[in-house]
């Protein structure tokens, strides 16, 4: 059986189309997200690992090397196995700083572009040839299925189709961070039909060479060489060096970096991918022997590199056939798409942009989008002309070794940038030099070239290139790479710039910015960056930033413009590296280097890296940490606030305290220059902090809630080693209850003092009351005088108030209770009406009294006529005030139990609850100075006490406005009288 | 105060261990030399594989 040309180009194409359509789909979300990006999508892309070798080439290896092809896998399984210190902390450090490629990595750890090129040049040199192999694997299958010569055509269209793949749906957005989901999906359903075409195509040459697996077996032992063929390799030489260079690509070919990295959605994938993508090798292994076995005992014939189609062909099923066949252009274009995205991307970042500056006319998204899709195109079509080129090259395993020995040159380095913050550039420059050196010499130029054997240290340069080869090639390299890296980074110093980057590798980074922005601002941070970007990328770039990091547009701190310089920082590296970003970033947003930035300015950078890496922190460091805790929650728990404020009289610290007392958070504040705050707290503390006082004592300030008086101090902390200068430390105390006692009481001993006074003017008053009293009494005897009466009975309440004066200022307390007797409440409440009616603000207030006329209580008529007149006179202050309406006191009592509850009731502006608690104290008083003396209620309170009743204030239910004085007196009943 | 953390960085290297072990070691061409079924080399990576995803599989203060 075979196929047309034709047949298996529509067939290609159409399988292309397909992959379009899926990614296509999932761009567009037609494919839900939740599919698109769960973990299994994402294990399935890794796959991309397995390529038409894999598919293909891998029978053909277990031919010659018997077991050893499952070295190719194991290396992966056991790279998977360390995800959590080697690949784990790798996606960590990608994301962090948008590392799109291994060269990224290289060029930002050893903060060097030369190293990047470097490795870029070793990859593409590593790469191109085996993208060739995968083009001369379609053309080869296709040859197969086709009994025809070569067909470059469909080589050729299969490049183009790639090719715009690849354009469309892996370069369309220029940064890390957006990822290609379509490109994801489409890569995840090509391993979807390799492994399965493969997996069937296993089963199928099972059954028909062998009718079941226990056929395989019983074929095994009629074979029994077979089975020795298959593990000699194990005790073989070139085991151990195959499962290294395996390890070595399973993260580090660029096409795997990519996917596993670049491309990651979540750290969640990653841990699924740790176990199910050696699984789903495994699987596609274990396809491998029986279609070998059953590709000999069927003598298929021709090449074992593609006993897979003929497995197929044998079959006589055309599905098969084309299912087998589109395995093996999934495999190829997964393969080429994935490489070239990644090669173009690190091509971009280390060969291109370092020499061809972008000019701010440009719009430079598109610029780097279109540089980047001419490179795939480049790139492939130079995969193109290598294939054409390679004809004569004999199996397809050599390629893919030669592109695995290139990778593993690179271990040293990437171990060097987890675990060896000490390693240093030119270590790894030399080491890459040398391992590159022994790589081109003895792997590349062998596979390019013919010539003769040529021994160097028991290394045939010349040799055929079986795995063996590559085996002893990837130890001494690799050896001689690591140990030049160790000893140049042991005799040579790493600049500034590099332990920073060494640091920042590993977590370890505690510097703190140094030198102050010449930007104060966002804005200004575009129009700085404009210059080299462009006005618009310049304002996207800062947008997307601030977006980041949650800043404001009003952003001036510097701490917070310094975080936001870092971000853009790395923004631009996922977008043109890091070595170029840095270039970028250091030459616009540019820092003045001569002003030192003191330790407390970055105190909030340094506290949040030390809370982040909290869980990390072991023996001492942890005792220190523990140690700096407790110091700062001493600071926090302090009653008192507290302010640090720098020399250039910024706020550093400001405490729980602070934050109740001026109602600012710490988040807020923190940063900001000490004239930002709000009045009247800035100058208040911008003033203190200048003066040359240490202790202020009692400053008034004026707050919405009312007046307040601070006491405040401050100490000058010393400067540390970066500033001489070290900032003012402010303790600020609210003594406003202590200011308030104290005004109290010296107004009670005012008071007191007066008192005494009246002790001895009551004599004198009493005097000339008593003559009144007697002339009265005599003026109502003799004409019977009605108003001579009501003379007598103001003479008499004079003389209770002065005694009860007298009482207050003598002694603090009232005088001692007089005879309490059944008193009648309604002629006590008339009388203090009448009383009232004298006053002529009263007058316009209409009183209504309901009370029954044989309520009794127990009282002294004099004293509670005094308390009705004190409580039904405050009631008429408080409906005489300017907004208020017709006045209305009411007064109503009602017996409950042996009490006698009496309301007095006003239609005022009632007591505000601020003062609420505070009305039934003596000397507090509302009303304007020299107007009351405050002690109409506390008199009245005091009197009440003395009968023990009670007298409380509450505000009014319902929407009504005022006061209502509730008073409760011991009920005197008949009995009593 | 804080323990080191043992798990999963120490666990990630123990199955690497293991793996070494069996898969690169003299163990290995021990079980080579054995004859088993052709199918024991890959009884033995999926055992390997089950070990990782029970390990390692679980999330940790080492992601993101």
């Amino acid at each position: 059986m075979s196929f047309s040309v034709a047949a298996l180009f529509i067939s290609a194409t159409a399988y292309l189309s397909v992959l379009f359509l899926i990614a296509h789909a999932s761009e567009r979300g037609w494919i839900p997200a939740k599919i698109v990006r769960h973990p299994i999508v994402y294990v399935l892309s890794l796959g991309v690992y397995a390529t038409s070798w894999s598919y293909y080439g891998s029978v053909g290896f277990a031919e010659r090397s018997g077991l050893a092809f499952i070295t190719i896998y194991l290396g992966v399984t056991l790279a998977f196995a360390l995800t959590p210190i080697l690949l784990m902390p790798l996606l960590r450090l990608t994301r962090r700083h948008q590392l799109t490629s291994i060269a990224d990595l290289f060029a930002f750890r050893f903060n060097s572009q030369f190293a990047g090129v470097l490795v870029t040049l070793m990859i593409l040199t590593g790469s191109l040839p085996y993208l060739a192999l995968q083009i001369r694997a379609v053309a080869e299958s296709t040859q197969v299925l086709s009994d025809q010569s070569p067909p470059h055509t469909i080589a050729i269209v299969f490049c183009i189709m790639v090719t715009v793949f690849a354009i469309i749906f892996g370069a369309r957005h220029v940064t890390p961070r957006e990822k290609h989901s379509g490109l994801v999906a489409a890569i995840a359903f090509e391993s979807v039909i390799k492994i399965g075409a493969l997996v069937l195509i296993a089963l199928v040459a099972v059954k028909l060479a062998f009718g079941e697996l226990g056929g395989l077996d019983h074929w095994l032992k009629e074979n029994p060489d077979k089975l020795t063929h298959y593990y000699s390799s194990v005790s073989g030489d070139s085991w151990t060096g195959l499962l290294f260079l395996a390890f070595a690509a399973a993260f580090l070919l660029p096409r795997q970096f990519h996917m596993l990295f670049t491309e990651n959605l979540h750290s969640a994938g990653l841990r699924t991918a740790s176990w199910a993508f050696p699984l789903l090798l495994l699987i596609l292994a274990a396809g491998i022997p029986p279609v070998l076995w059953a590709g000999q005992a069927l003598q298929i014939g021709g090449s074992s590199d593609y006993y897979v189609l003929g497995i197929a062909l044998f079959s006589e099923s055309a599905v098969l056939a084309l299912l087998a066949y589109l395995g093996g252009i999934s495999a190829a274009s997964a393969m080429i798409i994935v490489s070239t995205l990644a090669i173009s991307s690190m091509c971009l970042n280390h060969l291109v942009l370092p020499v061809v500056r972008i000019t701010p006319y440009q719009d430079l998204y598109a610029t780097l989008r279109w540089a980047r899709r001419v490179l795939i195109a480049v790139v492939i079509a130079a995969g193109y002309l290598f294939y054409l080129s390679l004809e004569r090259t004999e199996g397809l395993v050599s390629w893919g070794l030669i592109s695995f020995l290139a990778m593993a040159q690179l271990i040293p380095g990437v171990i060097a940038t987890l675990f060896w913050p000490a390693a240093s550039r030119n270590g790894f420059i030399a080491g890459l030099l040398a391992g590159g050196a022994i790589w081109g010499a003895a792997a590349l130029l062998p596979a390019l070239s013919t010539f003769g054997p040529i021994h160097i240290v028991g290394v045939d340069l010349g040799a055929t290139q079986t795995p063996t080869h590559f085996a002893t090639l990837a130890f001494w390299s690799v050896t001689a790479n690591a140990l030049i890296f160790v000893l140049v980074s042991l005799f040579s110093r790493a600049s500034v710039q590099e332990t920073e980057a060494a640091e920042a590798c590993h977590d370890l980074n505690t510097r703190v910015p140094e030198g102050g922005l010449l930007a104060n601002s966002p804005n200004q941070f575009i129009d700085q960056l404009a210059p080299v970007t462009g006005a618009s990328a310049a304002g996207a770039e800062i947008e997307r930033a601030m977006t980041d990091l949650e800043l404001s547009w009003e952003e001036t701190r510097p701490e917070y413009l310094q975080q936001l310089r870092e971000q853009v920082q790395r923004n631009l590296s996922g977008m043109m590296g890091p070595m170029l970003a840095r270039d970028i970033v250091d030459q616009c947003l540019r820092l003045d280097t001569d002003t030192h930035t003191a330790l407390s300015q970055n105190v909030r950078l340094i506290e949040e890296r030390l809370e982040r890496h909290r869980k990390g922190f072991y023996g001492i460091a942890g005792e220190l940490d523990a140690l700096r805790r407790y110091h700062r929650q001493i600071l926090e728990d302090l009653p008192l606030g507290v302010v640090a404020i720098t020399p250039n009289d910024r706020i550093s610290r400001w405490n729980p305290a602070m934050e109740q007392l001026t109602g600012t958070s710490a988040p807020r504040i923190l940063g900001r220059q000490v004239s930002e705050l709000q009045p009247p707290w800035a100058d208040l503390l911008a003033e203190f902090a200048h003066e040359d006082a240490a202790h202020a004592y009692k400053r008034h300030i004026r707050l919405t809630t009312g007046d307040c008086w601070l006491s405040l101090h401050k100490t000058l902390i010393s400067g540390d080693d970066r500033s001489s200068e070290g900032d003012r430390l402010l303790l600020i105390e609210d003594v406003t209850d202590v200011n308030r006692l104290e005004n109290e009481l010296t107004h009670s001993e005012r008071l007191a003092s007066i008192g005494r006074l009246a002790a001895g003017v009551a004599h004198e008053i009493g005097n000339p009351i008593t003559a009144i009293a007697c002339l009265a009494q005599e003026l109502r005897d003799a004409a019977d005088q009605p108003e001579a009466q009501q003379i007598l009975e103001q003479t008499d309440r004079i003389n209770h108030i002065v005694q009860t004066l007298i009482g207050y200022a003598h002694a603090g307390t009232t005088p001692e209770p007089r005879q309490a007797r059944p008193v009648a409440l309604a002629p006590v409440i008339q009388e203090a009406q009448r009383v009232l009616q004298l006053n002529p603000s009263a007058r316009h207030i209409q009183f209504e009294a309901a009370v029954d006329p044989t309520l009794k209580v127990f009282a002294e008529h004099q004293r509670l006529v005094q308390v009705f007149v004190n409580l039904l006179s405050n009631a008429v202050d408080a409906c005489t005030s300017e907004d208020s309406e017709q006045g209305n006191v009411s007064i109503t009592a009602k017996v409950s139990r042996d009490r006698v509850e009496v309301h007095v009731i006003d239609n005022g502006q009632g007591i505000p609850p601020a003062i609420a608690d505070k009305v039934l104290e003596p000397f507090f008083t509302t009303k304007p100075p020299g107007l009351g003396t405050g002690l109409g209620l506390a008199l009245a309170y005091s009197i009440v006490q003395d009968y023990e009743g009670s007298l409380s204030l509450q505000a009014r239910r319902g929407k009504a406005t005022g006061t209502e004085v509730v008073l409760r007196l011991i009920r005197a009943t008949e009995a009593d009288g | 105060m804080n323990k080191p953390d043992r798990a999963p960085g120490a666990t990630s290297l123990f199955v690497f261990a293991l793996g070494l072990l069996v898969f690169s070691s003299p163990l290995t061409k021990w079980w080579a030399a054995q004859n088993y079924p052709w199918f024991a080399p890959f009884g033995l990576w999926l055992a390997l594989i089950i070990l990782i995803a029970l390990l390692l599989g679980r999330r940790s203060q080492h992601e993101l």
